[in-house]
């Protein structure tokens, strides 16, 4: 909340280590990636009370987010954030890097082609779980990336001979300029969010009428 | 045998079953990957979900929500979602919630929409109709037929002593 008539940059909370929820380090083999004009912009709910929180994102008609599994031993390696270099307003820039180990034509078509010059939102799945937390146990877990500007590619290299790819495809995702740190979906409990997770890459069809 | 597609054998026409029944079975949607053996696993967990629950999922005629849509109930319904989605929970939730069509929650309804929501509040009020009878009768003092003997008896339920009709017999 802005104190003043210009949005202030203050602190409000406590800066300490939570003993019951340990910091671990790393992201989760799967997460997921959507185009960002695929998602129904007004359907984005940011949790009043914490701004950082999103509680709804839903997909325009027929559209559907897309998963993207990593089966490595340090999956989106190089997923992060850093402090940009605006000198202006100072904001956040967000990285998400992957490797697609695969190199075909369906691949380059679908895949790759695409996020050459396309804008996309992503959300993986934190190895730390705050399931222990007090009030909103797991609201930690599911981390989106590019929801305020949009990430676009950064790299894109395919190496015959790199023993990080196999001579699969190196992919380096950056939004920059986010006035944010990061971004959080979470909705009511765990498992709820978790379903809206899983709702995002079922056939565009979305039900099923069985 | 032209159209078998693999070395375990299964057709065309046997993976379209998959991807056909699986969402009945399952209530999840089948994700076919590059793994060698997923339309294997897909039928194995088909067949031990149906031999749990000896039931498909055929109760959704044509409603579907928006990838991403969940709603909320505020009157206990729990939560609406992709994974629960059948014409019985979408209509409960669109009576309590009359402006969700228009909020673009559904992909798609049913074109008889108003029918089943008829239907579903008759079914509703015939149900509770049941119930109020029920609880009627439940107040009023219990009937019990004496069958052997062809009579009617009024006799308050409460008031049955345990062993008297072995005092009777004796």
């Amino acid at each position: 909340m802005a104190l003043n008539d210009y949005c202030e940059g203050v602190i409000s909370g406590d800066i300490e280590i939570d003993c019951a929820n340990p910091l671990t380090r790393g992201v989760e083999k799967r997460a997921i990636i959507m185009n960002r004009e695929d998602i129904d912009i007004d359907t984005i709910t940011r949790d009043p009370n914490r701004p950082n929180v999103v509680s709804s994102i839903v997909m325009k008609t027929g559209k559907r987010a897309y998963r993207a599994v990593i089966p490595t031993q340090q999956p989106f390696a190089g997923t992060g954030s850093t402090l940009g270099d605006s000198t202006v307003v100072k904001t956040m820039n967000h990285t998400l890097g992957m490797v697609i180990l695969a190199n075909d034509p369906d691949v380059c078509g679908n895949v790759i082609d695409g996020l050459i010059n396309g804008t996309f939102v992503a959300i993986i799945e934190n190895k730390y779980k705050n399931t222990n937390k007090e009030t909103t146990p797991g609201d930690g877990i599911f981390q989106i990336y590019g929801l305020d500007q949009g990430l676009m590619s950064t790299t894109i290299e395919n190496d015959k001979y790199s023993t990080d790819t196999n001579g699969g495809w190196n992919i380096v995702l950056t939004e920059e300029g986010s006035p944010s740190s990061a971004t959080f979906l979470y909705d009511t409990d765990l498992a709820t969010t978790r379903t809206l997770f899983d709702s995002l890459t079922q056939p565009a069809s979305g039900g099923g009428g069985g | 045998m032209s159209d078998k597609v693999n070395a375990f054998g299964l057709s065309k026409a046997d993976k379209e079953f998959v991807h056909d029944y699986y969402k009945r079975v399952t209530n999840k949607f089948f994700h076919p990957t590059r793994c060698g053996r997923c339309y294997e696993d897909a039928i194995i967990e088909m067949y031990c979900k149906y031999k749990k629950d000896k039931t498909m999922n055929n109760e959704n005629t044509g409603f579907k929500l928006r990838n991403g849509a969940i709603v909320h109930s505020r009157i206990g319904n729990g939560v609406l979602s992709y994974k629960n989605l059948t014409d019985e929970r979408a209509i409960a939730f669109i009576i309590e919630f009359p402006d969700l069509l228009k909020s673009n929650k559904f992909a798609q309804v049913p074109k008889n929409l108003q029918e089943l929501i008829a239907n579903y509040k008759e079914s509703k009020e015939n149900a509770n109709a049941k119930l109020i009878d029920l609880s009627d009768s439940e107040e009023k003092e219990a009937v019990i037929v004496l069958s052997d003997e062809e009579t009617t008896v009024n006799k308050p339920r409460r008031g049955r002593k345990k062993g008297s009709k072995n005092k009777q017999n004796k």
